[in-house]
């Protein structure tokens, strides 16, 4: 029984010990009902003689009253005096009282003692009955009242003795029962304290034995446990064992040393790997090919790498507890100690974040250096650790990078201005040599011969190949210098959609190729752009989906809303498309990607001024292609917003006022031309036409403003202006009361029907195709001169 | 130990007095029994034979009077024999042309209105003794007061033991009592 509770675990224990505590539990309260069960019968039985004590009591002194004075006795003897029936009755009354009262006594439980003197009581009253019987007889029979009063002697005394009995046995009653109580509550006392005495030491034995089981079988093993604990040695870990007693401990101590045991394995591993880390972190730390330096917060060295000594050429034993300032050059230190010491301000400027500055060496040699710093904390320390690298090379290099690209930025500079300026030279006098050859060929006053007439055609046709070349060339050096204008407007892109196809389709029609545009006919949002940008785009890439198309191939114009604020105009062809591995280099300047031997003509550089003309307008242009089966080229340009739409009446109000310009008497013409050759061209056609003064206008802006200050017959207008085109102008001037009637001629490239036809719906009165025909304008002026 | 057994005795003591006081006793019963109760409605039957006796104006109803037998009846209640007794005494008051008899002072009145508090009307034989007592007298001063000093009152006093007797005998008395006095007030019209 013992062995067994020795080897009990301290769950086991545990429920008995609570098994225990409940039955004491119960048994205590057990006790304490019976207990108080027993004090509250007690206390009820004690009331009831104390109730009986006093009802006895009472009822004796009624007894004695009702049949004494004012009673019974009263009674008879009142009746016989006064021989009256009412006394007779109240005796009656009396007697039936005194049954009531005898019985009431009896009731409360008497002694034999009592009983006898009960009797005796009864017995005088008996006689009092009889006598009053016998008293009313003898009235009614007529005797006089003292013989009746001799016939009905009582004896009552013996009825009083009995009243002292009754009420010494009250008294007797009272004493025995205090006693028989007295008794009975020293039997609870005795029973609570037997009871708590056993109570007691039952609770003392418990005690003992719990006792006895915790420290031998609990607390001595933890105990045991605990200096085990504290004897192991960090350096001897993996050798420390907590001992593991079954025949000593409990099961779950055992289990405890158990898991223990397995803990400090788990923990030796543990410092073991981390020694590994160590090691490894130390290992890269000092053979990587950057410089570490790790300094404390006020600036001293405390960690100095294999890297660091390679780039500074101090060792780290050397360096090791020095300043950091003493990597820097002299001038560079007070400025670094500011940094450390409120490193909590520069933080942004130098944490984390990639610095170049000056080192020094050991040997004073001064290098540039990148710096990268980053704080941490360690042991409550702030500390920072600098990545340096030494970039003496990089620099250099970078200064010969640099060097280069000034060089290459101002040779292509001056290419483009060379290219500029010689274009610009070579296309001001072949507008010239095309205009006056013109004149040549035209001259009704000087006719040329027939072969001066082909030798002027072969001089007119090369010179307009030659000016179209020259006109490209231009161009790209404006782009390329800047000086390349764009003007935006808002418009309808299926309006120049049109005018494109119109104008390329008799080309088209050479070509064999078939040209459709989806969007025919059909209003678009509007974009904003340059209009003759966006047409010059246009005829460009289809310019060349005709050129390098199949035979009997097609072309085909389209356009699509992207989002809600672009539009996208596509050309795709049949043509016999770009290889993959050239489509990196379609929009370079002059690279004609394998076709400059072939039949077909070009410069190189129409594609390359597309897309400097779309990056300028906004936009943005991709293709698509596949070998054999033709290209799709993507043209993407921003939609007008609500503010960019132009009011043409409020443009005709506001246009600026000119000075008189005309001489007096004189017609006028106003020829609005941005081409300041075809301007000049023109002047030398009017001055044939007597009285007539020529005023001109770059752009329809000015040309308005003119207009409506002079007195103007005639307005010749080109289409394709800078800004305001001749169209919108066209609109202007019908707007306006003091222009509407002026007629207007249009002087254009656009020489496609499609395009005379559209000139003639907006409202020209004439519409004549350049290059002109002198005789032409003339005749045109002349019809309609006001 | 004689400390503790000391504080003990008073513990228990104290708890004995404080436990009298928690739970009430009934009021003790007089101890009247069925007994006593038939031998008082035995003699206001006997007066009332001897009231229509003594009473020309009955003469007429004189033979159905002394014809009328107890009847038997069976599980009856204190309570229901002090219900027969009540409704005698109304028809008793009918008969007088009173309303109603002065309370009486003596122990019989007091104590059943005594009875009647402390046994919270709990009716028992004892209370049904005490109203039965007290019309008796009253019956018997209201015979002496109509047919005079003519006839012996005493008898109708006879202090009789019976035993054994029930309830339910004693409401067959009762019920005699009243149909009794139902011919007389009909020979009062």
């Amino acid at each position: 029984m013992f062995e067994r509770f020795k080897s009990l675990t301290i769950a086991t224990f545990g429920k008995i010990s609570t098994a225990t505590l409940i039955l004491i539990t119960l048994v205590s309260i057990s006790f304490g009902l019976f207990w108080v069960d027993g004090v509250q019968k007690l206390g009820v039985e004690w009331r009831a003689y104390e109730e009986n004590v006093e009802r006895k009591a009472s009822l004796l002194v009624l007894l004695r009253s009702t049949i004494g004075y004012g009673g019974l006795i009263h009674n008879v003897k009142n009746y016989i005096l006064r021989k009256d029936n009412a006394m007779l009755i109240k005796g009656h009354e009396t007697l039936l009282e005194l049954d009531v009262i005898l019985k009431a006594y009896r009731h409360t439980g008497i002694s034999q003692n009592e009983e006898i003197s009960l009797l005796v009581i009864e017995t005088v009253i008996s006689q009092y009955r009889n006598a009053l019987i016998h008293a009313e007889k003898l009235i009614h029979q007529g005797l006089p009242i003292a013989e009746i009063d001799q016939a009905i002697k009582v004896d009552d005394g013996a009825a009083f003795r009995a009243f002292a009995e009754l009420e010494n046995g009250v008294v007797e009653f009272r004493h025995a029962n205090l006693s028989d109580l007295g008794e009975r509550v020293a039997g609870v006392s005795k029973l609570i304290i037997y009871s708590t005495v056993i109570f007691g030491l039952m609770m003392i034995i418990l005690s003992v034995l719990y006792g006895w089981f915790i420290r031998t079988r609990i607390v001595s093993p933890i105990t045991k446990l605990v200096r085990a604990f504290d004897n192991i040695d960090p350096n001897t870990m993996s050798k420390a064992r907590l001992p593991v007693e079954d025949d000593v401990q409990p099961e779950e101590l055992s289990h405890l040393a158990n898991s223990g045991n397995r803990f400090l394995k788990t923990v030796d591993v543990l410092l073991k790997e981390r020694q590994r880390m160590e090691e490894q972190v130390s290992a890269i730390v000092q053979n990587t090919g950057e410089g570490i330096v790790t300094i404390d917060a006020k600036g001293r060295i405390e960690l100095f790498n294999l890297g660091a000594e390679s780039i500074f050429g101090y060792k780290a034993e050397e360096i090791i507890g020095e300043n950091v300032a003493i990597l820097l050059p002299e001038g560079e230190r007070i400025e670094h100690d500011q940094f450390v010491q409120q490193s909590e301000i520069y933080a942004p400027r130098i944490i984390n974040r990639a610095r170049d500055l000056e080192g020094q060496r050991k040997n004073g040699e001064l290098f540039p250096l990148e710096l990268n710093v980053a704080p941490m904390v360690f042991e409550d320390e702030r500390k920072f650790v600098g990545i340096l690298r030494d970039v003496s090379e990089r620099k250099e290099q970078e200064i010969n990078l640099i060097a280069a690209r000034d060089e290459a930025e101002a040779a292509n500079l001056a290419k483009s201005n060379f290219l500029s300026s010689m274009s610009h030279e070579l296309r001001t006098p072949m507008n010239a040599i095309l205009g006056f050859g013109q004149l040549l060929e035209n001259n009704p006053g000087e006719q040329l011969s027939p072969r001066q007439l082909d030798y002027m055609g072969h001089i007119l046709k090369s010179g307009d190949h030659l000016l179209d070349l020259i006109n490209q060339v231009l161009e790209l050096s404006k782009i390329e210098t800047g000086n390349f204008s764009v003007s935006f407007e808002a418009f309808d892109v299926s309006d120049v959609m049109e005018e494109a196809v119109a104008m390329i389709m008799r080309s088209a029609v050479e070509n064999g190729i078939y040209v459709g545009n989806l969007k025919d006919s059909q209003q678009l949002p509007l974009v904003w752009a340059d209009r003759s940008r966006v047409r010059q785009v246009l005829l460009n890439l289809l310019s060349n989906a005709i050129k390098y198309n199949q035979k009997d191939g097609r072309v085909i114009l389209d356009a699509a809303i992207i989002g809600s604020d672009q539009i996208q105009i596509s050309v795709s062809d049949t043509g016999h498309g770009i290889p993959k591995e050239k489509h990196d280099q379609l929009f370079e300047p002059f690279n004609r990607l394998g076709r400059e031997a072939g039949e077909i003509e070009g410069s190189g550089i129409g594609l390359t001024i597309t897309k400097e003309i779309v990056d300028l307008l906004g936009g943005i242009i991709e293709f698509e292609s596949k070998v054999e089966i033709g290209s799709v080229f993507k043209v993407t340009l921003p939609l007008a917003q609500p503010h960019q739409i132009i009011d043409i009446e409020q443009i005709a109000n506001e246009a600026l006022p000119t000075k008189k310009l005309v001489t007096e008497g004189n017609k006028a013409v106003l020829y609005i031309e941005d081409n300041p050759a075809n301007l000049s061209l023109m002047h030398e056609v009017v001055k044939l036409i007597p009285n007539m003064d020529m005023l001109s206008a770059h752009n329809a802006e000015i040309g308005l403003a003119v207009a409506r200050d002079n007195n103007i017959d005639v307005i010749l207008m080109d289409i394709n202006l800078p800004g305001m085109s001749g169209i919108e102008a066209l609109k202007v001037l019908r707007a306006h009361s003091d222009t509407r009637s002026i007629p207007v001629i249009a002087i254009t490239a656009a020489a496609m029907p499609k395009e005379i036809e559209l000139g003639k719906k907006a409202g020209f009165e004439e519409y004549i195709v350049k290059p002109i025909r002198i005789p032409e304008v003339l005749a045109a002026i002349e019809k309609h001169m006001k | 130990m004689h400390l503790l057994k000391t504080v003990v005795f008073a513990g228990v003591l104290t708890a004995t007095l404080l436990g009298v006081g928690l739970k009430p006793l009934n009021a003790r019963d007089l101890g009247l029994t069925p007994n006593q109760v038939y031998n008082i409605w035995t003699n206001i039957n006997k007066a009332l034979l001897v009231f229509a006796k003594q009473q020309s104006r009955f003469a007429t109803f004189q033979p159905q009077f002394n014809s009328l037998k107890v009847s038997k009846f069976s599980n009856k209640k204190p309570i229901d024999v002090l219900a027969r007794v009540e409704e005698f005494s109304k028809k008793f008051h009918a008969f007088t042309g009173r309303k109603d008899f002065l309370p009486g002072e003596g122990l019989l009145t007091k104590e059943v209105v005594f009875q009647h508090r402390e046994n919270n009307a709990v009716v028992t034989p004892s209370v049904v003794y005490l109203s039965s007592a007290n019309l008796l007298v009253k019956f018997v001063s209201e015979i002496e007061k109509q047919i005079g000093p003519n006839d012996l009152i005493s008898p109708f006093f006879a202090n009789r033991e019976f035993s054994a007797k029930e309830p339910s005998d004693v409401f067959g008395l009762v019920d005699l009592a009243d149909r009794r006095m139902d011919l007389l007030i009909k020979g009062l019209r």
